[in-house]
């Protein structure tokens, strides 16, 4: 039977015949139908990643020495971020300098966790 | 009004080290210290001896340093002392944000430093019911 399928089905469709049984994935433009369309097949569990990182540097101007107000900073930039990008981010406070400036590169990231099953 | 030198950091290992050797460096002298912390960063209140030189200091080294004024009562060094103050907090509903305090050399005398909302209002009413409050010289010459 022919089915004319959008790159992002097609890939789910995929990973479902490959026999993957778990997926999780950050919600974003293109990309975001591939764990949709997952969560639809049986015996496949799709799950959003909510740890979404964020880090602000405390910068002299924003510091007044009171903790309520950085208190709620954080607070109000994860509700900012929370209506932007739909998941809840965890926001830390860092020191000034302390963020790695991107150097427009892409980043090698190796996946240390143990193999399912 | 007194003043007190805040500092923000994140809640690792080493902070108060690195901010301890560049006051010990510029030889400043503390009177008072408290830490809060709250979500992996705190921040560190100093009563110091130049409060302007400290600021100047910490800054050059990179460091988030805010000078914000307090008022700082001095009390009786004995049992009682602090209530008559926290008596007239109570009974004028002045809120307090932070506080922390510290004793004289002569045992007679201690320093509550106090962090309120409303500080002209606080400062009004404290000296309205016969406190004596510190600036900075006083405070620093203890």
């Amino acid at each position: 039977m022919k089915v004319i399928l959008s790159g992002n089905e097609a890939i789910a469709r995929g990973a479902y015949e490959a026999g993957v049984t778990v997926a999780t994935a950050y919600p974003g433009t293109p990309s975001t139908e591939i764990l949709e369309n997952i969560s639809t097949y049986e015996g496949m569990y799709a799950a959003w990643s909510p740890n979404e990182k964020v880090a602000l540097e405390v910068l002299g101007s924003m510091f007044t020495g009171d903790m309520q107000h950085l208190q709620g900073l954080r607070k109000r930039i994860i509700e900012e971020l929370r209506s932007e990008i739909l998941v809840t981010p965890e926001v830390e406070l860092v020191e000034p300098d302390s963020l790695p400036r991107s150097e427009g590169k892409a980043v090698r990231v190796i996946d240390n966790r143990k193999q399912w099953g | 009004m007194a003043r007190q030198v805040c500092i923000f950091a994140e809640n690792k290992p080493g902070r108060p080290e690195r901010i301890t050797k560049i006051l010990k460096e510029a030889r400043i002298n503390m009177r008072a210290i408290t830490i809060a912390t709250s979500q992996g960063f705190g921040i560190i209140k100093l009563i110091v001896n130049d409060p302007e030189k400290t600021i100047e200091v910490l800054r050059s080294k990179g460091l988030t340093a805010y000078s914000r004024e307090v008022i700082a009562v001095l009390m009786d060094d004995q049992p009682g002392g602090l209530h008559k103050v926290a008596e007239v907090f109570a009974r004028k509903e002045i809120n307090v944000e932070d506080a922390y305090g510290f004793v004289v050399q002569d045992k007679k005398r201690a320093v509550m430093i106090f962090d309120v909302e409303s500080m002209p209002e606080a400062v009004n009413i404290l000296t309205k019911a016969g406190f004596v409050l510190l600036n900075d010289e006083e405070l620093y010459s203890l």
